[in-house]
């Protein structure tokens, strides 16, 4: 039980960084096809909030509970030159905008760095009360 | 606890109320970006208030005891956030920089309580 503070902010940590992923095998996609031949589509992380019994007390420890596809449109290019191009001449690419990606890895680190000073404020108060045993 | 080490009882409740908050806090922090997601908070039971208001100096007395050791959690829901998540991070680490302060205040109070203590036992 001493130590279950310092999971939760753990949480925190791991599902930020797979958020991170996320966005960064987005950016890295941008102008990506998958296997079949489309366009990659966005992915999102979903997170959940899981209950943790901490005994006493009941705080909620995260964790990511699915990875879900961005149904929005896909970027319509007009190339006509382009082998991909329908008979119209537009291409389609990638619903990944770079701007937005680079904003959620912004945040995401943002949030990490939270989780990263709960991890210590926790570990120093841990401390604090450990060194009782030197009073 | 009671007899010698009776003054020390009230501040480790609090102490430990104070370590049971932070768990709470850190799991909003955790929670950040968890869609709908309501942030929680513990509040003193009355309970605890009255461990600390109130001396049993008869035995008859009732003990201040419940499930939950005199404190609860409790969902903010008068927070303002701009979407579904209701999680302000800077409120949040305000309120673990304020439970990390409490502890380490109320475990100095504990230290001088226990050094008091240890020069009546010893003496020196």
């Amino acid at each position: 039980m001493l130590f279950k503070g310092l999971e939760i902010s753990l949480t925190g940590m791991l599902a930020q960084r797979v958020r991170m992923d996320i966005h960064a095998s987005n950016l890295a996609n941008a102008n990506s096809l998958d296997e079949n031949g489309n366009p990659y589509r966005r992915k999102i992380p979903v997170f959940e909030a899981v209950l943790e019994d901490v005994g006493k007390t009941k705080a909620y420890r995260v964790r990511v509970k699915k990875i879900v596809e961005d149904p929005s449109p896909f970027k319509l290019k007009y190339d006509p030159s382009n082998p991909l191009a329908d008979e119209k001449g537009y291409v389609k690419l990638p619903n990944v905008d770079p701007l937005r990606e680079m904003v959620d890895m912004i945040s995401a680190m943002r949030t990490y760095e939270a989780n990263l000073t709960a991890f210590n404020t926790h570990k120093g108060m841990i401390l604090s009360s450990l060194s009782l045993l030197k009073a | 606890m009671g007899g010698l080490f009776e003054e020390l009882e009230p501040i480790a409740k609090v102490a430990s109320f104070y370590f049971e908050r932070s768990k709470v806090i850190q799991g909003n922090i955790a929670n950040a970006d968890t869609p709908f997601y309501k942030p929680r908070d513990l509040v003193f039971e009355k309970e605890l208030e009255e461990t600390l208001r109130l001396k049993r100096t008869d035995p008859r007395h009732i003990e201040p005891s419940g499930e939950g050791g005199g404190y609860r959690v409790v969902e903010l829901n008068d927070v303002n956030g701009y979407d579904a998540n209701k999680v302000n991070l800077d409120k949040e680490l305000a309120k673990l920089a304020e439970t990390a302060l409490m502890t380490r205040a109320l475990n100095e109070v504990l230290r001088k309580e226990i050094g008091k203590l240890k020069l009546s036992i010893l003496g020196r």
